[in-house]
């Protein structure tokens, strides 16, 4: 079918309250006109229902030794093998999906909560404010995430709580960055003015003026983020500071996998892909976000 | 302006010899909502030495027409028809290779904002060197280098030193458009000058190969009345120097009426009036001239403004009657029954010359005349609402 | 004549000009951008005052200056009477009912993630009018009617209206809260001819039903001849001249008045017989001394570079200029000669 006929019908499946909602409207124009956009959905999709519901799709306790059946290549049985305790490796990538999405969500969703607020403040406020914000700011960027997640790491304790603060520390200010820079062209924009102008407080204005027209970017760099944060939690993993056993994680069985290369290759496979795909879902995602938010599509009539 | 240009002057001969003629030009754009008819079939010709003003709204098509009569019309867009001949070749079926030899050494181009037109990164002088060098104006050639991206990582010494001739071409350009100082300024930025300024060095680029023809869109739009009125003087020094033909488009009726020899009405993609700026003016056919005319404040005195209510249509899917009628005074059933041709009020055939006036307007049509209206009696346009109609823009400048 | 609605003395606008935190906090040497230089304003009740100027006079400027939206450098501000200019941000939010603006993009004036209804609302939320949404929503209509759209635009966001029809938006918005006083700062520059015509024509209707006073900033010409009562022309800053609307036009006293009615152009008959004025307009970050506009005006001497005070012509008319004189007031002819030497 036509994209026009796909729009059409999607539309209608929809109540007619959410059918006038921007976003939704969004969304819709998103997914008909990008294709790949619809790949990155479905990556994504599969993912969250996998994490969702993990209890019901795997198999077998991921934690569940089997020594007899270690080692075993892909069957019927076992769909990507086993590793060397002999446990499923299924069952183990799709827990790895649930760790995967909660911290990559949540790290990044804190750090858009931190960074957003400071961001506008910062593009709103006077250049004495604004420049402390941004200096302090400028030292926590300083720091690759790695780097500070280790020491974080010791202090605190291992654990994923831990692993979802570092990296949610070291992304605030990226969202501050992004923020400050969308409120500063969004308050030279008459209509800011003349909320002013009609006596709106600060307060208002930023919440109704500034931050709707600043999010397209804030998005658009979140999406990246999540990408960023399966990684590095993949990466903290891989290098044993990341969630500790028996929780299944990607990184840290591809870190158990990679001496066994030549004996269980599914070990690190498997585990690859789906790490490989969850990032290629985001990142396509985002750029499917930011195609459309492009302020010379965020029309609904398109002209010239 | 007190200095005489070093321009050298072309031999000119006073004879209405025709540079440029366009015949049944027509483009469209392809667009989700559907087809644009951007430009309708439209006749134009302009002289040797004489000024074309081609006036209209937004809306109206005639940025693109300049850019179609070019051919450089980018995708979403074509032209689907007709042919531009100038000095002989049809512009449209030219290949790109050629039309790169025109542009800028034939045809010179002025936009309406000077700043799109000069490259922040390179000095005024080097950019108009550079122009002339791309058409061995000055015997320099330019460099292979210079032609490829290297040319960005390998550092290129003085264009001064290195292309002596066309660095002192440019800077008497320079002068002759009125910049003051021009040596010193011909080693500066384009963020470095005033408006006025950018929009003299974007016209000292633009004639800086001699062209028989200049195009200017809009080449006043953004700047002062003051400075406004000295480009106005210096284009028509200049053309009278160089004996150039001039298409002048504006939507500013005051500026044609100073500067142009004959003037084209567009309304909606189309054509609607055609004469000399004296026809135009003083006798004014068709009935959007006049509302033109009309709703222009005048300076001398306070007049009421008469209004014509009503929006410039869409240009997708447009009816076949007359694009004007659902705003005109004069509207009667002839007008719906299909678009209507130019009725000339001379010959009735499509023959152009200097002095012609036509308009696309059945009032004119010798076969069923109507009271053409007089411009004594036009009245204040009485009450006759059309429907708003969705995305269209009426900002200056499309 | 009754008493101004608004007022200004000797009112300044001073911009820094930008550099780095370092540089700011090393040199003491602060260059300004003097975008108001002294500026004795007033506009009477119900009048459409004119302000015009060419770009860097300053006239956008000090329209938001009067409004309180950029705090003035020096001088004072007085509204109906009252100094405004040392208000605080509360106290002004109440008087912010009485003075609205108009901007001249009428694109970027409105909210482009808002409806049309809730942007003509809005200021009767924010100042409490009208007890209940209900209310306030036959406000909307009524106020919508009244800039001749119709309901279905309501509903629709900004970008779907035509810039004519936004600006008729903007134009109800600003009238919610019953102003006295609309600033409308180039408000039909970015419009068509046709458009700019339909939207003039509101404008003093509106201003006749609602008793409005309103200061027409542009800088074309003809336009503020048209709807303008009374006229003061800008130049860096700086009021050159003020008058009605004959006195400026046809009596015009100040050099710098006269080159711009010249520079016009018009359509009549005689090509080729306007005066061009010279030269570049001066940096407002450093400009002339005394009178602004000596550097390009052909009656300029020494006399000019000194601090002069503007001479009054009658009641309705002042002139910032030392070289004119009551006996010359009404020979708009003579000033032209002056110029045409150019050509």
């Amino acid at each position: 079918m036509s994209d026009d006929e796909f729009a059409v019908r999607f539309k209608k499946l929809l109540p007619e309250r959410l059918r006038k909602n921007q976003f939704i409207r969004l969304l819709v124009t998103t997914l008909v006109d990008n294709r790949l956009a619809l790949f990155g959905f479905a990556v994504l999709f599969t993912v969250t229902v996998t994490a969702i519901f993990a209890d019901f799709i795997a198999p077998y306790d991921p934690a569940a030794q089997n020594i007899p059946e270690r080692f075993l290549a892909p069957s019927l049985d076992h769909p990507m093998g086993t590793d060397r305790f002999g446990r499923d490796i299924f069952s183990r990538v799709v827990y790895g999906a649930r760790l995967s999405l909660t911290v990559s969500i949540i790290s990044v969703g804190f750090a858009m909560a931190m960074g957003v607020p400071l961001g506008l403040i910062a593009g709103y406020s006077e250049r004495l404010v604004d420049e402390t914000i941004m200096r302090f700011m400028d030292m926590l960027f300083a720091f690759p995430v790695i780097i500070l997640a280790m020491p974080l790491v010791v202090i605190l304790g291992q654990s994923t709580r831990n692993v979802m603060i570092a990296i949610g520390i070291v992304y605030t200010p990226i969202f501050t960055r992004v923020t400050r820079s969308a409120t500063l062209s969004v308050i030279e924009e008459d209509y800011v003015t003349a909320a002013k102008a009609i006596g709106e407080s600060d307060f208002n204005i930023i919440r109704r003026d500034v931050l709707p027209n600043a999010i397209a970017p804030i998005l658009v760099q979140g999406t990246i983020l999540l990408a960023l944060a399966t990684l590095v939690e993949a990466a903290l993993a891989f290098i044993g500071i990341g969630t500790p056993p028996p929780t299944p994680s990607w990184g840290r069985m591809l870190s158990s996998a990679r001496s066994h290369m030549g004996v269980a290759w599914w070990w690190a496979f498997f585990p690859g892909m789906a790490i490989a795909l969850t990032i290629l879902g985001w990142n396509v995602l985002g750029d499917a976000i930011r195609d459309t938010l492009d302020p010379k599509n965020d029309t609904e009539t398109r002209g010239l | 302006m007190s200095r005489e240009p070093t321009v050298t002057p072309t031999s000119y001969t006073k004879k209405h010899m025709t540079l440029l003629n366009v015949n049944g030009l027509s483009t469209e754009f392809e667009t989700d909502e559907g087809t644009v008819n951007a430009v309708q079939n439209v006749d134009l010709e302009v002289g040797e030495g004489e000024t074309l003003g081609v006036v209209g709204e937004s809306g109206s098509g005639k940025s693109v027409t300049a850019l179609s009569i070019m051919n450089l019309v980018d995708s979403p867009g074509e032209i689907t028809d007709g042919e531009v001949l100038f000095k002989g070749r049809d512009l449209v079926a030219e290949d790109e290779q050629s039309l790169q030899d025109i542009w800028g050494n034939e045809i010179g181009m002025i936009f309406q904002d000077p700043s799109n037109a000069l490259n922040p990164v390179y000095t005024v002088g080097e950019q108009i060197s550079e122009t002339l060098r791309a058409h061995n104006f000055c015997g320099e050639d330019i460099g292979r280098l210079e032609q490829s991206f290297l040319e960005l990582i390998v550092p290129r010494r003085d264009s001064k030193k290195r292309n002596p001739k066309s660095w002192d071409r440019a800077v008497d350009l320079l002068e002759a458009t009125g910049i003051p100082d021009p040596e010193e300024r011909a080693e500066e930025f384009p963020h470095q000058y005033s408006g006025g300024m950018k929009q003299r060095a974007a016209i000292a680029q633009a004639i800086a190969c001699e062209p028989d023809l200049v195009i200017a869109d809009e080449p006043t739009t953004a700047l002062d009345v003051t400075i406004e009125s000295q480009i106005l003087d210096l284009l028509d020094d200049l053309q009278q120097n160089m004996g150039m033909g001039m298409i002048l488009i504006t939507h500013d009726l005051a500026v044609v009426s100073e500067v142009c020899d004959r003037v084209a009405v567009m309304y909606a993609g189309q054509i609607v009036e055609n004469g000399t700026r004296d026809q135009i003016f003083n006798d004014p056919k068709h009935p959007y001239t006049q509302s033109l005319i009309r709703s222009i404040p005048e300076i001398d005195r306070k007049k009421s403004i008469q209004v014509t209510e009503g929006q410039v249509p869409n240009l997708i899917d447009m009816p076949d009657e007359c694009y004007f009628a659902p705003r005109c005074e004069y509207a009667h059933e002839a007008c719906y029954v299909q678009n209507p041709r130019m009725y000339n009020d001379e010959h009735n055939d499509d023959a152009q010359d200097a002095t012609s006036h036509e308009a696309r307007c059945v009032l004119y049509d010798p076969e069923n005349p109507h009271d053409v209206p007089n411009v004594e009696d036009i009245q204040p346009q009485v009450d006759s609402p059309a429907p708003p109609v969705d995305g269209v823009s009426e900002e200056r400048g499309s | 004549m009754s008493d101004p609605v608004i007022e200004t003395r000797d009112l300044k606008k001073h911009f820094p000009v930008q550099t780095g935190l370092i540089e700011q906090l090393l040199t003491r040497n602060k260059q300004w951008v003097k975008a108001v230089d002294g500026v004795d304003l007033e506009i009477y009740p119900q009048e459409i005052f004119g302000l015009v100027g060419e770009s860097g006079s300053g006239k956008s400027t000090l329209g938001m200056v009067l409004l309180q939206l950029l705090e003035p450098t020096a001088g004072e501000v007085y509204f109906q009477g009252e100094r405004i200019d040392d208000n605080t941000e509360d106290e002004m939010r109440e008087l912010r009912k009485e003075m609205q603006i108009i901007f001249q993009d009428p694109a970027s004036s409105l909210n482009p993630r808002r409806r049309i209804r809730d942007i003509v609302r809005r200021p009767l939320e924010v100042h409490d009018l009208y007890e209940s949404t209900e209310k306030r929503n036959e406000r909307v209509d009524q106020l919508i009617q009244e800039v001749q759209l119709n309901e279905d635009h309501l509903d629709r966001f900004p970008h779907e209206l035509s810039g004519g029809q936004q600006q008729r938006v903007a134009i109800a918005r600003a009238l919610s809260v019953e102003p006295n006083l609309i600033v409308a700062d180039e408000a039909v520059s970015a419009l068509d001819v046709n458009v700019q015509a339909q939207i003039l024509n509101l404008l003093e209707e509106i201003k006749q039903k609602y008793d409005l006073t309103i200061l027409f900033i542009a800088h074309d010409l003809s336009l503020v001849r048209q709807i303008s009562d009374r006229v003061g022309v800008m130049y860096l800053g700086e009021l050159m001249e003020v008058g009605t609307d004959d006195e400026v036009f046809d009596q015009y006293q100040h050099p710098y008045t006269n080159a711009l009615l010249e520079s016009v152009p018009k359509i009549s008959d005689n090509l080729n017989e306007r005066a061009v004025i010279e030269g570049e307009v001066p940096s407002p970050i450093n400009p002339p001394s005394g009178c602004k506009f000596r550097t390009r005006c052909p009656l300029a001497s020494e006399e000019c570079a000194s601090e002069f005070e503007a001479r009054e012509f009658s009641a309705t008319h002042s002139v910032n200029c030392i070289k004119r004189s009551k006996a010359e007031h009404g020979g708009s002819k003579t000033l032209v000669k002056e110029y045409s030497g150019s050509r």
